[in-house]
């Protein structure tokens, strides 16, 4: 009887728990938020996933699949049997076939309600006569991961996720009218400079507002890049390029090496710009507190805020960089590719890339540190207070 | 000399005179995790579980990247499992996605750099690109979750009155400040990586429809995406998990 009575309490307290807290007007809000972000979420897949009559290539949609063994027991052939969804021949059905292997590198497998991209021919009486696979249509599973992005960054991030998803947009708008630019025969240099200024101030004033430490950041950040591109320009003049290999980027039609510069600049930026933020707004905040903080205490917090930040900031450039070259290595050592090659000629430009971006966020540091402690105490270094 | 080697010397130089010790120990952290991304790659070439050995390999390089760093103690643990719980909740995500875009393999863009060599290396890709975006987030979310946990830590040491839930509510405005620049770091860092495809592009005439339904093109959205749902995923976990932590033996 006593554990019925307290059970009914538990019911009561938890009613009660349920009235304070889950609708109380934070958290009212909160859901309300979530609910309307999904809903425009799901609305937004609807259309990618229905927008067959937008294309002008003709899109078909896999009714069934019938396999049979190839030649090998690691390929396979598909028998497709498509509907076509759009154009004139919306309704149809076409034979296709498919070859797909079992590391399917260069090819693709493909399953029942699966959307592809069909080239067909016609006679004279508009009548299909041979058709085959040109490409598989991955929109919607792009709607489908930005829409997750989006929805989590707005729910957890709340006003603070609106404006890093607002800068990232602008940072690609920005990406793209540099990309325009340049095909319009503008030079590179002189565009990507410019929109890397552009860049970096965009960013930073919407990540933390126009105030003292936004300017120490951007100052610091303009200052570091520099400095990292023109050591980076030192070596490899000094040593005639000796060690670099553009083999992954031999579809370029243009030279390699102008775009490899570019971006590696545009790679640096990201994380000295990174560095810069939490450098000046730490030592904002120290010198906030105690506006008369002695120059040389601020300057030894600020560095062991950078010794913190400083190996967990080279490790996510290095990884991010590194990562993207785990197909190839894996496509090389099955072929039996020495290690040695793979390291020197293969990955060698993600090598660079993460050396010179981890080499741009140490200089960062006691660069942004001295430029936040002149603009802030306004004075020399080396000068003391009295 | 080459050129990596001159920068590589330069980067040690760097670390040790801005960091000191801590500085030594940096570049030390990055060559052992240059050294376990290739024991991985070299397991999975010998067809161990790609799956698997990645996960496992995710946890070794947190574990050094974060002790040998900051030590053992309560906020490395908390930023150790957190960091373990948003791998396997990204592998979920990424899994179920990766598998519909079929994103894995080479783009046709690419077939000129394979073209000489056997494509039937019985190897499944299917598997790998999710290796290939957990690594690629694997440090970001270290950073932010080591930054989230280690302030926690200090505010928590500062004023030991301070209540669980608002010591949550702390860690989560850090997490939120840490997003905006965490992922333009990504975004640029991505970017320069493709920068010469999209210039490749452009230069075809690609219309936006070929690009959005491109192989490579998707499966570098892919990557920077998913590399931001890892970054934001963190932050509430590593708040919840360092204030269980903080206020466990009380």
């Amino acid at each position: 009887m006593f554990s019925k009575l307290r059970d009914k309490d538990n019911v009561k307290n938890t009613a009660l728990f349920c009235q304070k807290h889950i609708f109380n007007k934070k958290n009212r809000c909160f859901y309300i938020r979530a609910i309307v972000l999904i809903v425009i979420g799901i609305l937004c897949y609807y259309f990618v996933a229905n927008n067959d009559n937008y294309y002008n290539r003709t899109i078909a949609k896999i009714i069934s699949v019938s396999e049979t063994e190839g030649n090998t027991k690691y390929i396979k052939n598909q028998q497709i049997l498509a509907i076509i969804m759009n154009g004139n021949h919306k309704g149809e059905e076409l034979k296709l076939k498919n070859t797909t292997s079992y590391s399917k590198i260069s090819d693709l497998e493909y399953n029942v309600d699966d959307r592809i991209f069909v080239s067909i021919t016609e006679d004279e009486n508009n009548k299909i006569i041979s058709s085959y696979i040109s490409g598989y249509k991955r929109d919607k599973y792009l709607a489908y991961i930005a829409i997750i992005f989006a929805v989590l960054i707005l729910l957890i991030g709340g006003f603070k996720g609106f404006k890093s998803l607002t800068s990232v947009i602008i940072n690609i708008l920005i990406f793209y009218s540099v990309i325009k630019l340049y095909m319009n025969g503008c030079n590179l240099w002189v565009i990507t400079s410019v929109m890397s200024i552009i860049f970096i101030i965009i960013s930073i004033l919407i990540v933390s507002g126009i105030n003292k430490k936004s300017l120490c950041a951007i100052v610091g950040t303009i200052i570091s890049i520099i400095i990292t591109m023109i050591i980076t320009a030192i070596v490899v003049i000094s040593t005639k390029s000796k060690g670099i290999y553009y083999e992954e980027m031999e579809f370029l039609m243009t030279s390699p090496d102008k775009i490899f510069f570019i971006g590696l600049m545009i790679g640096t930026i990201g994380g000295i710009m990174d560095i810069a933020i939490t450098m000046s707004s730490s030592i904002n905040e120290l010198y906030y507190k105690n506006p008369d903080i002695d120059k040389k205490v601020l300057i030894k917090s600020g560095m062991e805020i950078g010794k913190d930040v400083m190996a967990t900031m080279a490790n996510t450039l290095v990884f991010v960089y590194i990562s993207g070259s785990i197909p190839i290595i894996l496509f090389w050592l099955r072929n039996r590719l020495s290690l040695s090659y793979i390291i020197n000629i293969g990955i060698n430009l993600e090598i660079i890339r993460a050396l010179v971006g981890s080499i741009g966020v140490v200089i960062s540091i006691p660069i942004t540190m001295y430029i936040s402690v002149i603009l802030l105490k306004n004075s020399k270094i080396g000068v003391s207070d009295e | 000399m080459s050129v990596i080697t001159i920068l590589l010397i330069i980067l040690f130089l760097l670390m040790v005179i801005v960091g000191g010790d801590r500085g030594l120990r940096s570049f030390f952290t990055l060559c052992f995790n240059f050294l376990v991304f290739f024991i991985m790659v070299i397991l999975i070439a010998n067809k161990f579980n790609p799956l698997i050995i990645t996960i496992i390999m995710c946890i070794i390089i947190s574990s050094i990247t974060l002790f040998y760093i900051n030590g053992v103690n309560k906020k490395t643990i908390a930023s150790l499992i957190s960091v373990t719980i948003v791998v396997l909740f990204t592998t979920l995500i990424t899994y179920s996605m990766g598998m519909g875009a079929k994103i894995q393999g080479f783009g046709k863009e690419q077939y000129d750099s394979i073209s000489s060599l056997s494509v039937y290396i019985k190897l499944n890709f299917t598997s790998i690109i999710i290796c290939e975006i957990l690594i690629g987030l694997l440090g970001a979310v270290i950073d932010v979750s080591i930054s989230i946990s280690s302030s926690m830590n200090e505010i928590y040491n500062n004023n030991s009155l301070i209540t669980k839930k608002s010591l949550f509510n702390s860690g989560m405005n850090i997490g939120k400040d840490i997003i905006g620049t965490m992922t333009n770091t990504l975004l640029f860092a991505y970017i320069s990586g493709f920068m010469a495809l999209i210039i490749y592009f452009s230069s075809l005439n690609y219309t936006l429809a070929d690009i959005i339904n491109n192989k490579i093109f998707c499966s570098e959205v892919y990557q920077i995406l998913c590399s931001g749902i890892g970054i934001i995923l963190i932050i509430p976990i590593t708040a919840l998990i360092t204030s269980e932590i903080l206020y466990k033996n009380q």
